[in-house]
C-alpha cells in the first residue's frame, strides 16, 4: 500500500529540488511577497484613518490586518503554478511524457503541486509570519486552534489544487488558458476574502460566497485561526463544507480527466 | 511470438483550417473551418518478440501519430490494436509499466535537475528493484561510462548526450518493448555511431524488441533486419531489410566538381558515361562557375572505383562526394514497384 506512494514522494522531492535550483528566484519570491505585504498594511491603515471609526464592518484595524496577512499568505503558499505546467506540456506535447508512465496523472500533479507549497512555505509564508510578529506588533492566540487551522489548511490545500487542476484540464481542449488562469485569479481574490475580509460584504452576499469553494480556501482555514468563540458546532459544520467541497471536486476532476483525455492530439514530432 | 498487432489501424484528425490575414483569423474565431486529415490509413502489422523492426518514412508519414497510438496515448478512429494482449489506449496504466519510449525531441528527464535524479525517479515509478537497478547502472557505466554525467543538470547536457541518458532511461526498468522514434535527430556522425551502438548492445543484452522509428537510412541499415515503409499514411512496404538492402544499399549518388572542360563537348560527354556504365538516373550536369556532375549509380552492376578512374582520367576531378540514396527517393521506386 504505502509502496505505491513511493513515487509520488520522490516526485514531490524532485519537485522542490527544482524549485531550489534558482536562487534568483528564492530571493525575489521573498522581496515581492513582502513588498505586497507592506503595501496592504498602509492601504488598510489609510482606510481606517480616514473613516474616522476604530471598527469597520465589526473588524478593528489588527484583526482586519491578521486577516489579509493570512489570506496572502495562504494564496501565496497555495500558488503552485499548477494550470500553467499542465497547459505548458500540452501546448509543447511533453505531456505525452506523463502519459506513458505508469502513474496516476492527477496524483503526479497533486505530488509535484505539494512539492511547490513546502518551497512557499518555508521561503513565503514563514518570513510573512516573522514580519507580522516582529515588525507589525499582531496578535493571534494560539492553542488547540492551530490543529484545526493546520487540518483545515490541509483541505484547503486539496481545494485550491482541485481547482487549479480542473483549470489546467481545460487547456486539453482550448491548448491555451492564460485567459482562464487570470481570470480565475481574479475571481479567487475578489470573492474569497483575499483581498478584502468578506464580512465587508453585504449580508446576503456574503452568505453566497461563503458557500463557494473560493471561501474554503481562505475564510474558513483564517476563521479556525482567529475567531476565539467558536463552538464545537461552528468547526463541524466548517469541516463538512470543506471535506464536500474535496470530495465534489476531486469527483469532478476524474470524470473531466476522462473526458479531457480523449480529445487529447499530442503536439509536435 | 507476435506482440504487436495491428489491424487495419487508421487515425483521422480533425483541424482548424486557418484562413489567411487578418480578416481570416478574426473569422476563425467566430466560424471555424475544419478539415479530416488521415494522418494513419489502414495499416495493418505484425511483430514478433526480439525483433529490431525499423519504421520508415518521409517527414509527415504518420510514423509518430502510429507511434503514439502503440503508447497508448492516442485512441484510433477506428482498427483494432492488441499489444501483449493490452488494448493500449484503454489500459495505459498497466501497460505501460512493459514499455519504454524514447522521443528524439522530448525528455522524459526532469530538465534542472541532475540526471540521476530521474533515474531515483524512474527507479520508484517503475518499482525497480535494487539489484536490478544497480545491474543496469553498472552495465551502462561498463558500455558507455555514463556515471561520468550523473551529476549533471540535465539542462547541461549536449545534445548527444542527453539522447544516451534518455535511452538508458528508457531501459532502465527492463521492459519487453521499446519504442525510439528519432533516437539519432540532429545528432552529429560521430555521436550517431555511439547511440547505434548503445542499441545494438542493450537489444543484445537485454533480447527487448525495438520499435525503431527514423527517416535516416544509416539507422536502418545498421540496426533493422525488418523494415516497414509507410507514406501518406498508408503501408507500402514490409519486409526483410535484406531485399532492400540489394535494392537500395546499393546505390550511390556521387557528385563531381570538375576541371577546366572547355574542349570537350558535354553531349558527349553523357554518352561516353552513358554507354560505359549505365547509370540509373540521368547525368546531371551543372556549369555555374563551378561544373558538378551528379550520378547514381548500382555498386552492383558498376564498381566504384572504375568509375572514378575513368572519370580522374578524363577529367581533372577536384572535389568528390560520394552519398547513400535518400529516403524520397526510395519512396518513389517503392511506388514505381522496385520491391517488386
Amino acid at each position: 500500500m504505502f509502496k505505491q506512494y513511493k513515487k509520488y514522494l520522490k516526485i514531490t522531492k524532485n519537485s522542490i529540488l527544482t524549485v531550489t535550483t534558482y536562487r534568483f528566484h528564492f530571493f525575489f519570491s521573498i522581496i515581492s511577497s513582502i513588498l505586497y505585504f507592506v503595501i496592504y498594511f498602509f492601504l488598510w491603515r489609510s482606510i481606517y484613518d480616514s473613516s474616522g471609526s476604530t471598527i469597520i464592518n465589526g473588524m478593528t484595524f489588527p484583526q482586519v490586518i491578521v486577516y489579509i496577512s493570512l489570506a496572502y499568505s495562504i494564496f501565496v503558499l497555495f500558488k503552485t503554478w499548477t494550470e500553467w505546467g499542465m497547459s505548458r506540456n500540452i501546448v509543447s506535447g511533453q505531456i505525452m511524457m506523463d502519459l506513458i508512465k505508469p502513474y496516476n496523472y492527477h496524483h503526479a500533479n497533486l505530488a509535484r503541486s505539494i512539492g511547490f507549497v513546502f518551497f512557499n512555505f518555508f521561503c513565503i509564508t514563514i518570513p510573512i509570519f516573522i514580519l507580522l510578529f516582529t515588525v507589525f506588533n499582531s496578535t493571534i492566540i494560539f492553542g488547540i486552534n492551530l490543529l484545526y487551522f493546520a487540518f483545515s489548511l490541509c483541505l484547503a490545500f486539496l481545494i485550491s489544487f482541485s481547482i487549479d487542476y480542473s483549470i489546467g484540464l481545460t487547456s486539453f481542449y482550448t491548448e491555451s488558458i492564460w485567459g482562464i488562469s487570470i481570470t480565475k485569479e481574479v475571481v479567487i481574490m475578489a470573492l474569497s476574502g483575499t483581498l478584502i475580509p468578506l464580512s465587508f460584504f453585504p449580508d446576503s452576499i456574503e452568505f453566497i460566497l461563503k458557500l463557494l469553494p473560493f471561501a474554503a480556501i481562505y475564510h474558513i482555514p483564517i476563521s479556525t485561526l482567529v475567531t476565539p468563540t467558536l463552538g464545537v458546532l461552528d468547526y463541524c459544520i466548517m469541516f463538512i463544507s470543506q471535506i464536500s467541497w474535496v470530495i465534489i471536486l476531486l469527483g469532478f476532476n476524474k470524470y473531466f480527466f476522462k473526458q479531457a483525455i480523449k480529445v487529447v492530439t499530442i503536439n509536435g514530432g | 511470438m507476435t506482440i504487436i498487432e495491428l489491424n487495419n489501424l487508421t487515425k483521422y484528425f480533425k483541424v482548424l483550417k486557418r484562413r489567411e490575414g487578418l480578416i481570416g483569423t478574426i473569422k476563425d474565431l467566430f466560424k471555424p473551418k475544419h478539415e479530416v486529415v488521415k494522418a494513419v490509413d489502414n495499416i495493418s502489422m505484425k511483430i514478433d518478440q526480439g525483433e529490431i523492426v525499423g519504421f520508415v518514412g518521409p517527414n509527415g508519414a504518420g510514423k509518430s501519430t502510429t507511434i503514439k497510438m502503440l503508447i497508448g496515448v492516442l485512441k484510433p478512429t477506428s482498427g483494432d490494436l492488441a499489444i501483449y494482449n493490452y488494448l493500449p489506449y484503454k489500459q495505459r496504466k498497466d501497460y505501460v509499466k512493459n514499455i519504454g519510449v524514447v522521443i528524439g525531441n522530448r525528455t522524459m528527464l526532469w530538465w534542472d535537475l541532475a540526471v540521476i535524479e530521474s533515474f531515483k525517479l524512474l527507479k520508484e515509478i517503475y518499482q525497480i528493484s535494487d539489484k536490478d537497478y544497480e545491474q543496469n547502472l553498472e552495465i551502462y557505466n561498463q558500455f558507455f561510462n555514463l556515471s561520468a554525467l550523473y551529476s549533471t543538470p540535465v539542462r547541461k547536457l549536449s545534445l548527444g548526450q542527453k539522447m544516451l541518458c534518455e535511452i538508458a532511461a528508457a531501459f532502465l526498468h527492463n521492459p519487453k518493448l521499446i519504442f525510439l522514434d528519432e533516437p539519432t535527430i540532429g545528432l552529429d556522425v560521430a555521436v550517431k555511431e555511439k547511440v547505434r551502438k548503445l542499441i545494438i548492445d542493450l537489444n543484445k543484452i537485454k533480447k527487448t524488441t525495438i520499435l525503431l522509428t527514423t527517416h535516416d537510412i544509416g539507422d536502418i541499415e545498421e540496426l533493422c533486419k525488418r523494415i516497414i515503409l509507410i507514406d501518406n499514411g498508408k503501408l507500402i512496404y514490409d519486409g526483410d531489410i535484406k531485399k532492400f538492402n540489394l535494392i537500395f544499399g546499393a546505390y550511390r549518388t556521387l557528385t563531381l566538381e570538375l576541371g577546366e572542360i572547355d574542349d570537350i563537348p558535354i553531349e558527349s560527354i553523357n554518352e561516353e558515361i552513358s554507354d560505359t556504365f549505365k547509370p540509373i538516373e540521368p547525368i546531371i550536369l551543372k556549369k555555374k562557375e563551378e561544373i558538378w556532375l551528379t550520378l547514381t549509380i548500382n555498386q552492383d552492376d558498376t564498381k566504384l572505383i572504375d568509375i572514378l578512374n575513368f572519370l580522374m582520367k578524363k577529367f581533372s576531378v577536384k572535389d568528390i562526394k560520394i552519398e547513400e540514396v535518400e529516403l524520397e527517393r526510395v519512396i518513389k521506386e517503392v511506388y514505381a514497384g522496385g520491391l517488386k
